[in-house]
């Protein structure tokens, strides 16, 4: 599977989303996509499209997997959730994020 | 919260699946957003539109997903299939682990198929299939001819781009015969082969001897010493050059032959023979131009031959050229034992495999309560059946990897112990087509193998676990599958038992045949008179080498032939008996043998009538002949009747003058022990002086202890003449049976091996009867039953599968006898001993293996059975 290089930090950042989202419980893309939205109130204009490819390059990579189930509204949904390498990759991905994270602000934080 | 399942099952999705899922998952993510944004206050058609807008790229979307979705699917296929597999193996694995004596018996059993079926294969494919060690092999071709037959071919026949001729010739290298060919500068060429050592004959070799060295004979009598070019050797007397020594792998036309002699240097010699028209002891070799087939070189050789008839009718009428493949040629009649061998050994690899299936399907009934556990927790059909296949496979594969070793181990001493019957084009080696093949039979036999518990399992798989795996009984279907296997492996066992029983039956025949002269301490040799300088120098020293040898103390008779019984009679000729027309004269052939005085009485040949050669029949004395009793019978009422009657040879080589024919004499087998009776036309050597002579010595004692005294008395007479290749005659009549001896020992062989391996299957049959029924047994005999009708009744079975197996098997034998006749000598494919002696055997065979079965049916005592069920 290819991946745009020019991209890699969106799609990165996307993949630990979903992950996230998916840490407490095991959840449909609907479902996935409004917990982000609501989480990051609309600042990641996140498309729809890019969400559920996140969700199949995650899925080939055996991180998640999917299982069809009934949703609340007794729907048939596609329901993704994490796998034993899913959940190490998340606390990964944390880590480096936060130190990421901090050091980006160290160097903003300083005086000018 | 929904239940989540963690997929369990096997299914896979295909690509359609795989389609609608991303349509759906993607239908309900546009489905929810827009009753979201209605929710919020949006109209349903607005609230669409704004849902697809933030979905983005749909298309692309779904192209992409549905793509990581088919990949990851193809992915995770692989990996089912390949966790399973090693699943099965390691069960597989376990299950012949936990049965020892069973698996070895398995491994064996496949080992010993496979083992000789690639042994016979790679001795078929080394002589049949194996590409000819020549440049261009599909498009040599060979036609015998004399040489100014051979001069006007070249010149008027085009189909050819190269051509050579060559004839056989022996030649004697010190105080060794050695077969070598005389070959001509365009042979190698045509061949399209290097030297290994110096070069091949050329034509700028001109009239120079020269010779060329197998490898084989570089190294055995000059030690492999590359200081050999150059060097000269005398070849029967006359020095030649060595020019160059051949690869070990070239062979040409067989291994036999060990030299290859520079043609023009002999012509020189002896011209006559470039000139004799007649004398079609020649081959030529021609490679086909790319592109011409063999029927349009054939034509035109066709045209040549009736151009020639017409313009030499006294030695060409009635001859035609007829061109064949050089390999069929070089391969001749060892097609057939080849075939033979073939299908013996694929009879014997069946029966292997039928036996192993047979095992593995009783072990199966043990089994069956295991398999249907694995059934009931949500394993398909199809999937115990490749579990089934994965077992099978493993074992034949494991036995398969043994047989290769042992055939790999054992295809080094297939040489020696063939020695020259195969002609061989290729060195006998597990070569990869050879291995291709193997593996294959391989794959057949584990998937044919695997076929039986496979119809177990779709017979027997429902009712096994209420059947609480008992087994069997519950299971008619596989009894009688079992039995149908047994029956399979009788037939075909019966088949190649036949086939060897009937080539046996015609070797005693052959052994026990009267080949017309006594072999008892009769010592033969080849005596050359070539360094003679002409023909009367050659009867002279001949008659004078005979006298002194029979005055030897110890030498009972001494005589000598032009040929040598029973291995060749070197010469034939047609002929022409007086006042019998010569209408049909090109068909009346019969062998020409120059005898000596004393020939008959050292070979002890009856004279019938008349008198044998006399020291009288001299070269001035008037011309007489003597005939073979089949000979004589042909023209002659009586032996008598051809006393005084004339006789001439019709053969431009040998003077056409009428001889009295003074003697018949008792038939001699010359060409072979099956060579019955043939007709034989005897000259007095003094009258006729070959160049060689097959001398025969009968001695008071031990032929070979004469040796000594034989070869001084020669020495005697003239310094350069010796005793060469020396033999007793009863080693030449026992190495002239050896052919026939050795298809016999082999197809024997099999056919033991067969009939063990079919007994193994009765055996495990019966005896399994037996165990599964006991009980029943039990209370017969509990109601009064003897022993003995019990024991009957084991054997009853074991009898009905020998019949039925015996009366298939016979009816194969039947059909593929066919294939045997030309083997067979005063033999008949109905011999009805040969076919007694199987059905006796297959009898004795299936007796033996049913009578621990029988005798623990007898045991079994009553109470104690039927207390324990």
């Amino acid at each position: 599977v290819g991946r745009d290089a020019s991209l890699s930090l969106i799609q990165g950042t996307l993949d630990v989303l979903v992950l996230k989202a998916l840490a407490a419980a095991p959840q449909h893309g609907y479902g996935i996509s409004a917990w982000i939205r609501d989480r990051t109130e609309g600042e990641l204009g996140i498309d729809d499209g890019a969400l559920y490819q996140a969700l199949h390059r995650l899925e080939h990579r055996d991180w998640i997997d999917a299982t069809w189930g009934v949703s609340e509204n007794n729907r048939r949904a596609r329901y993704y959730r994490l796998t034993v390498r899913g959940r190490r990759e998340l606390r990964a991905a944390d880590e480096l994020w936060r130190r990421y994270a901090r050091a980006v602000f160290r160097v903003l934080d300083a005086p000018a | 919260v929904p239940i989540l399942r963690r997929r369990f099952d096997f299914t896979t999705r295909t690509r359609t699946d795989i389609d609608a899922d991303v349509y759906d998952e993607i239908a309900f993510h546009l489905e929810m957003r827009t009753r979201e944004l209605v929710d919020r206050g949006w109209s349903p058609e607005s609230a669409r539109a704004e849902a697809r807008r933030q979905f983005g790229d749909l298309e692309n979307t779904a192209a992409y997903c549905r793509r990581l979705d088919a990949d990851k699917e193809r992915g995770m296929v692989v990996r089912r299939w390949t966790s399973e597999l090693s699943q099965d193996l390691s069960h597989g694995a376990r299950m012949l682990a936990r049965q020892p004596g069973l698996s070895t018996t398995l491994l064996l059993t496949i080992a010993l198929g496979i083992g000789a079926a690639t042994l016979v294969f790679s001795v078929f494919y080394a002589s049949l299939l194996a590409p000819l060690p020549y440049a261009h092999p599909d498009r040599l071709t060979v036609v015998r001819l004399s040489l100014p037959d051979y001069a006007d071919l070249r010149e008027s026949v085009g189909a050819f781009e190269e051509m050579g001729v060559w004839a056989s010739n022996l030649y004697m290298l010190d105080d060794e015969q050695v077969l070598g060919g005389v070959v001509s500068p365009g042979l190698f060429a045509t061949l399209g082969v290097e030297a290994q050592l110096g070069r091949v004959i050329t034509d700028s070799d001109g009239a120079a001897p020269v010779v060329v060295l197998s490898h084989g004979l570089w190294q055995r009598r000059f030690g492999g010493d590359p200081g050999i070019l150059g060097r000269t050797v005398p070849l029967s007397g006359e020095a030649h050059t060595v020019v160059g020594v051949m690869p070990a792998r070239f062979r040409f036309p067989s291994q036999a032959f060990q030299l290859w002699a520079g043609m023009n240097a002999s012509m020189a010699r002896v011209p006559q023979q470039a000139q004799n028209r007649a004398l079609r002891i020649f081959s030529a070799v021609g490679l086909l131009k790319p592109g011409i087939g063999l029927p349009q070189a054939q034509a035109e050789l066709t045209a040549l031959a009736s151009r020639l008839e017409r313009e030499y009718p006294d030695t060409n009428e009635g001859i035609s050229l007829t061109l064949v493949r050089l390999r069929d040629r070089l391969v001749g009649d060892a097609r057939t034992p080849l075939l033979v061998a073939l299908g013996a050994v694929a009879g014997l690899l069946l029966i292997a495999c039928v036996n192993v299936a047979n095992l593995m399907l009783a072990r199966m009934t043990t089994r069956t309560q295991e398999l249907a556990v694995r059934a009931a927790l949500g394993a398909g059909r199809a999937r115990l059946a490749r579990q089934l296949v994965t077992e099978s496979l493993l074992v034949v594969g494991c036995g398969g990897a043994l047989g290769l070793l042992l055939a790999g181990w054992a295809v080094r001493a297939v040489p020696s112990l063939i020695g020259g019957r195969v002609p061989l084009v290729a060195d006998i080696t597990l070569t990869l087509p050879v291995l291709l093949i193997a593996t294959a039979s391989l794959i057949a036999c584990g998937l044919l193998v695997s076929l039986a518990p496979i119809a177990h399992l779709s017979v027997g798989g429902e009712r096994s676990l209420r059947g609480g795996g008992r087994g069997e009984s519950d299971v008619p279907f596989v009894g009688r599958l079992r039995a149908a296997l047994v029956v399979v492996q009788i037939t075909v066992a019966v088949v190649v038992l036949a086939g060897g029983l009937l080539l046996t039956r015609s070797l005693l025949r052959l052994l026990d045949a009267d080949v017309g002269f006594s072999t008892d301490r009769v010592l033969a040799f080849h005596l050359l008179l070539v360094d003679q300088p002409g023909p009367g120098a050659r009867a002279l020293t001949a008659a004078r080498a005979l006298e002194a040898l029979s005055a030897l103390p110890g030498v009972e008779a001494a005589g000598g032939a032009t040929g040598l019984a029973p291995v060749t009679a070197q010469r034939g000729t047609a002929f022409e008996v007086e006042g019998r027309g010569d209408a049909a004269a090109n068909q009346r052939r019969a062998y020409f043998v120059a005898a000596s005085p004393g020939y008959f009485e050292a070979l002890t040949v009856s004279i019938l009538s008349g008198r044998a050669f006399a020291a009288e029949d001299g070269d001035a004395a008037p011309a007489v002949a003597i005939l073979s009793s089949s000979l004589a019978r042909r023209f002659f009422p009586t032996a008598n009747d051809a006393l005084g009657r004339r006789i001439r040879l019709v053969n431009p080589e040998y003077s056409n003058e009428w001889r009295t024919i003074v003697g018949v004499v008792s038939d001699v087998r010359y060409q072979g022990l099956d060579d019955v009776d043939p007709p034989v036309l005897y000259t007095p050597f003094a009258q006729t002086p070959f160049l060689w002579m097959y001398v025969h010595v009968r001695t008071a004692g031990d032929p070979l202890a004469a040796l000594g005294s034989i070869r001084a008395a020669l020495r005697s007479v003239d310094p350069k003449l010796t005793a060469a290749n020396p033999q007793p005659l009863r080693t030449l009549v026992s190495e002239s049976s050896a052919d026939p001896r050795f298809r016999a020992t082999l197809i024997t062989t099999f056919a033991a091996l067969a009939l063990i391996l079919a007994g193994i299957g009765v055996h495990g049959l019966v005896s399994f009867g037996v165990a599964r029924k006991t009980r029943e047994i039990a209370i017969r005999l509990a109601l009064g039953a003897s022993a003995a009708s019990v024991s009957w009744w084991v054997i009853r079975q074991a009898l009905l599968l020998a019949t039925a197996g015996a009366l298939l098997g016979l009816l194969g034998a039947r059909l593929a006898a066919s294939v045997l006749t030309t083997m067979l000598y005063e033999t008949t494919p109905t011999d009805p001993l040969a076919l007694a002696g199987v059905v006796a055997l297959l009898l004795a065979v299936s007796l033996a293996a049913c009578a621990v079965p029988a005798w623990r049916a007898m045991r079994i005592e009553p109470v104690e059975a039927l207390r324990e069920s």
